[in-house]
């Protein structure tokens, strides 16, 4: 009885709060190295609905999981350190329907080894968002990536490498895998390689293998600086 | 005489008109380069109805998403007051992740899509609270594409 004298009428709002938002962002990814303070980096962000949009723009730092997998990092000191290096021009800027605009974002100063930040673009409706997520990667070039092959296990069909990368900045691992089929002879090459590693960071992957492959051997080929 | 003055006359405007088609159709090299990005386009608000507090209801929400990179999506409750319930999305894996001010990872390793781009539905699940008062509430969820490395 209880339950429904207080029945609810909820309104779950998602998205952008008006039917068929959309928005686009590029370059989502921003990679650069030798960075130096005043270097502009734009970002140019278009609107296809039908009504004006505002959008917000804010700045966080991320990081990498285990499985390389980007880990948004908006605690108060993370935002703190992405403002201290990265400046907006201007937070939040209107688009018309069809309409385009650059976003541009300054390094105020690159008195570090690397940093790795994200711009979100946020519309604002009176409803929640769907955020877009722009990832830089920045060094000074001060440091380098050191990749090493960890260790590698495989459980039947099921390969996973494990990469890690001890060095200054990001980085990704290319190796090769040995195939040897049933009576021990190498059949086939396969190249692979890790993504982006960040530094201090590892990294796994998981590589289906054919059924026939009895034993792999993991090579590492090269490092690469993941530009 | 009069015959081969005239060949060679025919010849001659051939070969004229010949390097002038063959001008016409020359090729011209367009450079381009397609930096990542992606595009995302969703309904408006999902309506759950009138709700019994206490008792878990469902309902699904679909995104359409362009990308050319690998992609991830990302989920985190955005209302600056305590949500009258708890608030849920599904994971890939199946399970229930409850939304707080942090991110939650719900969708990752996703491929870049085609031209037409791709629909995801993701589950959502709202509790009603005992503590809150009837009435009609706003619940403002977030979710942040993000590309992956």
């Amino acid at each position: 009885m209880t339950r429904v004298i207080l029945a609810m009428a909820v309104l779950l709002l998602v998205c952008c709060g008006q039917a068929l938002a959309s928005i686009a962002v590029a370059p989502v990814i921003i990679e650069a190295d030798q960075v130096q303070a005043g270097q502009v980096f734009t970002v140019v962000c278009s609107h296809g609905g039908e009504e004006p949009l505002e959008v917000a723009l804010s700045l966080a730092l991320f990081d990498q999981d285990a499985w390389g997998r980007v880990i948004l990092m908006e605690d108060e000191a993370s935002v703190a350190r992405a403002e201290e290096a990265l400046s907006l021009e201007r937070r939040r800027f209107l688009l018309q329907p069809g309409q385009s605009e650059a976003v541009q974002v300054q390094l105020a100063h690159a008195d570090f080894q690397h940093l790795y930040a994200v711009l979100f673009l946020r519309p604002v409706r009176p409803g929640p968002s769907t955020r877009l997520a722009v990832l830089f990667l920045l060094s000074s070039g001060e440091g380098t990536p050191s990749l090493d092959l960890s260790g590698w296990e495989q459980r039947g069909t099921d390969l996973t490498i494990t990469v890690e990368n001890s060095g200054l900045c990001h980085g990704f691992w290319a190796g090769e895998l040995l195939l040897f089929d049933g009576e021990g002879k190498l059949a086939e090459k396969v190249s692979v390689q890790s993504g982006v590693v960040l530094p201090g960071r590892s990294r796994g992957l998981q590589v289906s293998l054919p059924g026939w492959v009895q034993q792999v051997e993991v090579r590492s080929l090269q490092l690469g600086d993941g530009s | 005489m009069a015959k081969f003055k005239v060949l060679a006359a025919a010849l001659g405007i051939l070969l004229v008109l010949g390097a002038a088609a063959a001008q016409a159709s020359g090729v011209i090299t367009l450079e381009v380069e397609i930096l990542p990005g992606f595009r995302i386009s969703g309904p408006g608000s999902v309506s759950f109805g009138s709700l019994h507090p206490g008792i878990p209801e469902e309902r699904e929400l679909q995104l359409q998403v362009w990308s050319n990179v690998p992609w991830q999506l990302s989920a985190n409750y955005y209302g600056t007051v305590e949500a009258p319930g708890i608030v849920e999305v599904q994971g890939r894996n199946g399970t229930w992740i409850e939304l707080g001010s942090s991110t939650n990872l719900v969708i990752w390793d996703q491929p870049k899509t085609d031209p037409d781009g791709v629909v995801i539905k993701v589950p959502l699940r709202f509790t009603g609270s005992f503590s809150h008062d009837p009435g009609t509430y706003d619940i403002q969820i977030e979710f942040a594409v993000v590309p992956l490395l």
